[in-house]
């Protein structure tokens, strides 16, 4: 259980976090979402102990950060954004180093074996890390962060920077790791969210803006049905499946925007009204509303 | 804990050129001194090379120290570090004892010196052990130095440039004695590191020189360790 009661972090005037509370329970896969310099690297860093928040308090497994910093950070694998590591050590004397200093000794050469292996270093553990490509490093960077076998995990922005199969490896990885252990990363691209975590925060200018599980967030907005048709029967005929507007219009060609009341999916009446009154559906799709566009949504108002 | 924050600095300076330079170049330099007293002025002391060795010590403490917190800050490797359950006077004590032996291993290797002297001569043999206590205690005071301008700055160079500029104004402190009333040399005197260190280069192993030492050396771990306490995430 991590608890963050009204979290404040000033840096001069600047309020890089600004009274923000939640809770994570046991085994869940939070993600911080929010654009750069919004505050997630600061509300992490808090939580990991590596700063002091200016105000309110981080509590992990019931433990106070401010207090008893020692022991939190027993409890926490850390992944720090940019995953800086010692470049001149090789992957085994890094991860036998951080082993070391956690206090790993009799049994450190078994931990960094399941480290390694969970996180498919094994093949480069004796290659120097400053030759390994970044996804490696991540990797590396993700088997120091386990390798004590924390409770909690604290992620940030475990993807950035890798290219597209790298960034599914370290997805599965994650999501690998989010079946025992209570993780929470932080990225500001939407689709991971969707993709590894079952709960998001967004944070936008030091405040939380929404803090909910991901299929509500997504079920809260509503999705829209495009139609492109050709014919004489004008846009309002299809006002029965909800409110409708017109994007373009060229002659007889029509290119309508619906949106439906509630949760039903129209889309075979849609077609069925269509060849009733003998319609030529050139086009007819759903649009979900993607977490980019909520997320647009939520964020602009603070911004207004 | 701390053996294995001192092992991986080892690591870092034997497994780079850095210690194999140190090493040889202050041998190079500390040679060139012995030779030159003891072929010029034909005498089997090392008076020759002490009185150089603070000033040489100056130039090399500060080389050796001023990568170890400010690299870790430069690659935010010191964020690794401090989210690991261990303390901050830990990571400092750990910079310190690695750079103390990289020293001490120099030191050995330079002993070859006074062996010489042995074998050639006749050298009063409490002179030379108390000598080389003080130059262990003078470098070790040197390194904390440097371990504290390391901690002050990211950046390696003005780490270096720091660190001997506080050496060399604790260095100037015996200068200053002479340009002063004389109620004040003896208070100066105290506070000199170059006195201290005299005192021990002429055979004189007291408590009072010893202490110094080690309130000078605790005195800047303290203060690195503070300064990296205070200064994280920035």
């Amino acid at each position: 259980m991590i608890t963050v009661r009204s979290l404040k972090k000033h840096y001069g005037p600047v309020r890089a976090v600004d009274g923000i509370s939640f809770e994570i329970r046991p085994g869940e896969v939070v993600g911080f979402l929010g654009p750069n310099g919004a505050g997630k690297t600061t509300t992490m860093q808090i939580i990991t102990g590596y700063i002091e928040p200016s105000e309110g308090e981080a509590l992990v497994d019931g433990i106070d950060v401010a207090s008893q910093p020692i022991e939190v950070k027993r409890k926490i694998g850390y992944l720090p954004e940019n995953t800086s590591l010692y470049e001149d050590l090789t992957v085994f004397d890094f991860l036998e180093f951080v082993a070391r200093v956690r206090g790993l000794n009799g049994n450190s050469r078994a931990a960094i074996k399941k480290a390694a292996e969970a996180c498919g270093i094994t093949e480069v553990i004796n290659r120097t890390i400053g030759t390994l490509s970044k996804g490696y490093r991540q990797r590396v960077g993700l088997a120091q962060a386990i390798i004590h076998d924390p409770p909690f995990l604290i992620l940030d922005e475990p993807t950035t920077g890798l290219d597209p199969i790298q960034i599914a490896e370290i997805r599965d990885l994650i999501k690998r790791l989010g079946r025992e252990k209570t993780v929470v990363l932080s990225t500001h691209i939407l689709p991971e969210v969707e993709q590894t975590c079952n709960r998001v925060i967004v944070i936008h200018q030091g405040r939380i803006v929404a803090d909910s599980p991901i299929d509500e967030l997504r079920k809260g907005m509503s999705s829209t049905i495009e139609v492109e048709y050709r014919g004489q029967t004008p846009a309002e005929a299809f006002s029965g499946f909800g409110r409708v507007e017109v994007v373009r219009k060229e002659g007889d060609l029509h290119l309508i925007r619906i949106t439906p009341e509630g949760e039903g999916d129209p889309r075979e009446e849609i077609y069925r009204f269509c060849v009733e009154n003998d319609l030529q559906l050139r086009e007819l799709h759903r649009e979900m509303k993607s977490l980019e566009a909520i997320f647009r949504e939520l964020t602009r108002g603070e911004e207004a | 804990m701390i053996a294995a924050l001192v092992k991986k600095e080892l690591r870092h300076y034997f497994f780079s050129p850095l210690a194999y330079v140190v090493i040889s170049i202050f041998l190079a330099i500390t040679g060139w001194f012995f030779t030159s007293s003891l072929f010029i002025i034909k005498e089997s002391e090392l008076r020759g090379m002490m009185e150089i060795m603070p000033l040489v010590l100056m130039f090399f403490m500060p080389a050796v120290t001023m990568k170890s917190l400010a690299e870790e800050r430069k690659l935010d490797t010191i964020q690794l570090l401090l989210t690991m359950p261990i303390r901050e006077w830990q990571i400092v004590l750990s910079k310190y004892l690695s750079a103390v032996i990289l020293y001490g291993v120099t030191l050995l290797f330079s002993l070859f010196y006074p062996l010489l002297l042995k074998i050639i001569g006749r050298p009063d043999s409490g002179v030379i052990f108390s000598s080389y206590l003080g130059l262990f205690l003078l470098g070790c005071s040197y390194i904390a130095i440097g371990i504290f301008a390391s901690a002050l700055t990211s950046n390696q160079v003005i780490a270096f440039i720091s660190g001997f500029s506080i050496i060399f104004g604790v260095f100037m402190l015996s200068r200053l004695q002479m340009i002063l009333p004389v109620r004040f040399q003896t208070a100066i005197e105290k506070f000199s590191i170059v006195s201290h260190f005299d005192n021990m280069t002429r055979g004189i192993i007291s408590t009072t020189d010893i202490v110094y030492f080690i309130l000078l050396n605790i005195l800047f771990l303290t203060a690195a360790t503070y300064l990296l306490y205070t200064r994280r995430g920035r």
